[in-house]
């Protein structure tokens, strides 16, 4: 059986509703000229807060401080940097943890939603989404509290792991886990909310078809839902890959409010930020923005390409 | 009455509409501005003051309140920060913005980070006036302690001024001490290691560890090298130096019951250790400090604490002490009115309306015996057992064994020990283990900074 694809993405939408009016060519210059608009207010703010900066980041990574070209020489003077080969692994370990998290547990929380009444679905649906609106400091300060056994509603859980002081529970070996479970904490619910999307857009005959035919649940799950929904786990990827390599607040406020137990240059954007503001060379923490950028586009584009994730059918 | 709008009327409506609701926005947007620009302006007898922009911490509020009290014909732009306290670089990420853009800095601002003159007063930043060149006379500048303006100067030149010294001093209770059957105050870091079986036996601690104050209290306090420029741009970081290594192992065989790995101002500490401080190596500021400190007043009924004479390692080790903070004012070189900007920061730091405010020991040696006046009187320290120093003896003493060998350097040695060290004790490693941690990592870090590194 051949599954037309549901998981569009906003292009591909707009093109099948403009293909779909028929009401004369005044209706579709005048929908035209409103996608015009809306397509111009987002180039406009990608080329002030997206392009112009990404430019100059690359022009001050391929300069001198006082000017002057300097081909490869801050990139080489980055990566030689004591710091920079651990704070990728931390990055590294704490992606691992964090996209195997997305993929895994926002899948499977977002299938059994699907397949729970709609009242019911809501309400665990508004639930899930909740923490979302603790993003960033906020929920670093909500996290300190419930990583202190001392403050911790959770503390009989953290002594019986054998954490009796926050010293302990924030030793190196565990910053990834940690800062993982405040990521997926606040992400998740939201693209929680995106899956339960993607797969309401799945049409219902071919769900009962799949049923007629003899698929229990877990096989309608797996065989029909998930791969009509692939292309938004691929997006959703892409975009926590690309913002994960960028983490900075959570390892720079903990280390704050923890009088430095995490170290300033855990992560590459902090080390960024150290050499440009501590060290105050631009040039070679732009370096590592460019660097931070081109992994961010290599991982995109083998995971586009791969999943045809931009293809139309 | 018009029940049906012709498409033309319709479009003019809808045209008259949306110019109408242009002219409003731009309307509001103007009459905005000019409220904003009302708020923005000082008025014209403000515009006629000069104006100074000071940066201070909340323990530096009631000084800078005092200083605005006493010059109101000085408008003053008071801006709270965090004191660029542990490392955090807030001063550097700020000044290297200001730097680019070429204006925001202050006229003058209060650091609680005894390394920043290192930082601030050199390339890339190069923000802190020199100060024994005009803008400062010798005359106030001589009566500032010896060698306290050691971690201000550069090549001859002064940076800043020293707020407070603190110096390490022992601080002890007596009321403690004689439930706990210790008889006498420790001169010899030996003997406070001894004395830690006993504090222990009684669930009391005589100092904590694993704090970013360790090479601050311990090893600076044994003329251990961690951080001593030795020539300008060479550093010598000797963590395997005998001067270490034996104050690493002293406190290696004291129980963790009785010096524990904690942190004096976390969210727990006074609750888990207040009333229960036998002894504490720690900075001249903290004797207000241990007061006040959680559970206190429900433990111990006498929480205040005397200032003992700082330690020396045997009998015969060196009498030298070393420092935790100790705040700094600097002027901006930046400043448009040098000469007010140097002469707020004198007053700040040496007239007694401020320093009788001030929480630690003042820099400024005429200052001293009525700030020590004003402490003792406050009720936050205890009084001394029998043939003990007094507070002013005591604070005195340590001022001038600070080991001045022991320099700022550009990056927070402090901000290794948390992150780097911290961890290892944590979990159960060695202060000799930490030793080795933090040399090699400051030694990294110094070779980053352009140091040349010799062990």
């Amino acid at each position: 059986m051949t599954v037309p694809p549901v998981a569009t993405v906003p292009g591909e939408r707009s093109r099948a509703r403009r293909g779909r009016r028929s009401d004369g060519a005044a209706s579709i210059g005048s929908s035209r000229r409103t996608g015009y608009l809306f397509v111009g207010l987002y180039v406009v703010l990608l080329a002030l807060f997206g392009i112009a900066p990404t430019a100059y980041a690359i022009y001050l990574a391929l300069t001198k401080v006082g000017g002057g070209f300097a081909w490869g020489a801050n990139f080489t003077r980055a990566y030689e940097d004591f710091r920079f080969l651990p704070a990728f692994e931390h990055i590294g370990e704490y992606l691992a943890i964090w996209l195997l998290a997305e993929a895994t547990f926002i899948l499977v929380l977002a299938l059994m939603l699907h397949s729970l009444a709609r009242r019911t679905s809501a309400a665990f649906r508004f639930l899930f989404y909740m923490p979302g609106a603790l993003a960033g400091a906020a929920s670093v300060l909500v996290w300190l509290f419930m990583l202190d056994p001392t403050l911790s509603p959770w503390h009989f859980l953290l002594s019986a792991l054998g954490f009796s002081q926050i010293d302990l529970v924030l030793l190196p070996s565990h910053l990834p886990l940690i800062f993982a479970i405040m990521a997926f904490w606040t992400g998740a619910g939201g693209w929680i909310v995106v899956m339960y999307g993607a797969l309401n857009n799945i049409p219902d005959e071919l769900l009962e078809a799949a049923k007629l035919d003899g698929a229990n649940a877990f096989q309608s799950a797996v065989r029909i839902k998930l791969p009509l929904i692939k292309k938004w786990v691929v997006y959703m990827l892409i975009l926590s890959f690309a913002g994960g390599t960028q983490l900075f607040v959570e390892p720079q406020l903990v280390g704050q409010a923890t009088a430095g137990l995490v170290s300033n240059t855990w992560s590459p954007n902090q080390l960024a930020y150290y050499i440009a503001f501590i060290n105050d060379n631009f040039n070679e923490a732009a370096a590592i923005s460019v660097t931070l950028l081109v992994l961010g586009l290599v991982g995109a584009t083998l995971l586009v390409w791969r999943t045809k994730l931009f293809e139309i059918n | 009455m018009r029940t049906v709008r012709s498409t033309n009327g319709s479009n003019r409506w809808v045209r008259w509409h949306r110019r109408a609701l242009a002219v409003a926005t731009c309307a509001s947007l103007a009459s905005l501005s000019f409220v904003a620009a009302g708020f923005g302006s000082t008025g014209a007898s403000a515009s006629t003051k000069p104006t100074l922009t000071i940066w201070y911490d909340t323990a530096r509020k009631p000084m800078v309140e005092a200083y605005i009290k006493a010059h109101p014909k000085v408008h003053v732009v008071a801006v709270l920060k965090d004191g660029d306290s542990n490392g955090d670089g807030t001063y550097q990420s700020a000044f290297a913005l200001y730097n680019r853009v070429g204006h925001g800095w202050p006229d003058i601002y209060f650091s609680e980070q005894n390394n920043d003159a290192a930082s601030l007063a050199q390339p890339p930043f190069n923000d802190a006036a020199v100060l024994n060149k005009g803008l400062v006379s010798s005359s106030i500048l001589n009566k500032f302690a010896h060698g306290s303006a050691g971690l201000c100067t550069i090549g001859g030149k002064v940076y800043c001024l020293r707020n407070d010294l603190a110096m390490n001093v022992l601080w002890y209770n007596p009321a403690l001490m004689a439930q706990d059957g210790i008889t006498s105050v420790p001169t010899t870091w030996q003997e406070w290691a001894a004395d830690g079986a006993l504090a222990a036996a009684k669930g009391d601690i005589i100092g904590t560890q694993g704090d970013s104050w360790d090479a601050d209290t311990y090893y600076w306090g044994n003329e251990c090298p961690l951080s001593n420029e030795t020539s300008p741009g060479t550093l010598l970081i000797n963590p395997a130096s005998t001067n270490c290594t034996e104050m690493a192992s002293l406190l290696d065989g004291v129980s963790r019951t009785a010096l524990p790995v904690a942190y004096m101002f976390s969210s727990t500490f006074g609750q888990q250790y207040g009333g229960k401080i036998v002894f504490y190596p720690g900075a001249a500021w903290m004797g207000g400090v241990f007061p006040g400190l959680g559970s206190c007043k429900t433990t111990n009924p006498d929480c205040t604490m005397a200032a003992g004479y700082p330690m020396t390692f045997g009998a015969s080790g060196p009498s030298v002490t070393g420092a935790i903070g100790g705040g700094l004012w600097f002027v901006s070189s930046h400043s448009k009115n040098l000469k007010l900007a140097a002469s707020a920061v004198v007053w700040l730091d040496t007239n007694p309306a401020s320093q009788n405010i001030s929480a630690g020991f003042p820099a400024y040696g005429p200052d001293d015996a009525s700030w020590v006046a004003t402490q003792s009187a406050s009720g936050s320290y205890a009084s001394p057992l029998a043939g003990e120093p007094t507070l002013a003896q005591a604070f005195s003493k340590a001022a001038n064994e600070i080991w001045a060998s022991w320099s700022a350097v550009p990056y927070a040695n402090d901000q290794i020990w948390a992150s780097d060290v911290v961890p290892s004790l944590a979990s159960g490693g060695t202060q000799a283990a930490g030793l080795g941690i933090f040399g090699s990592d400051a030694a990294n870090l110094a070779r980053s900074d352009g140091f040349q590194v010799h062990t």
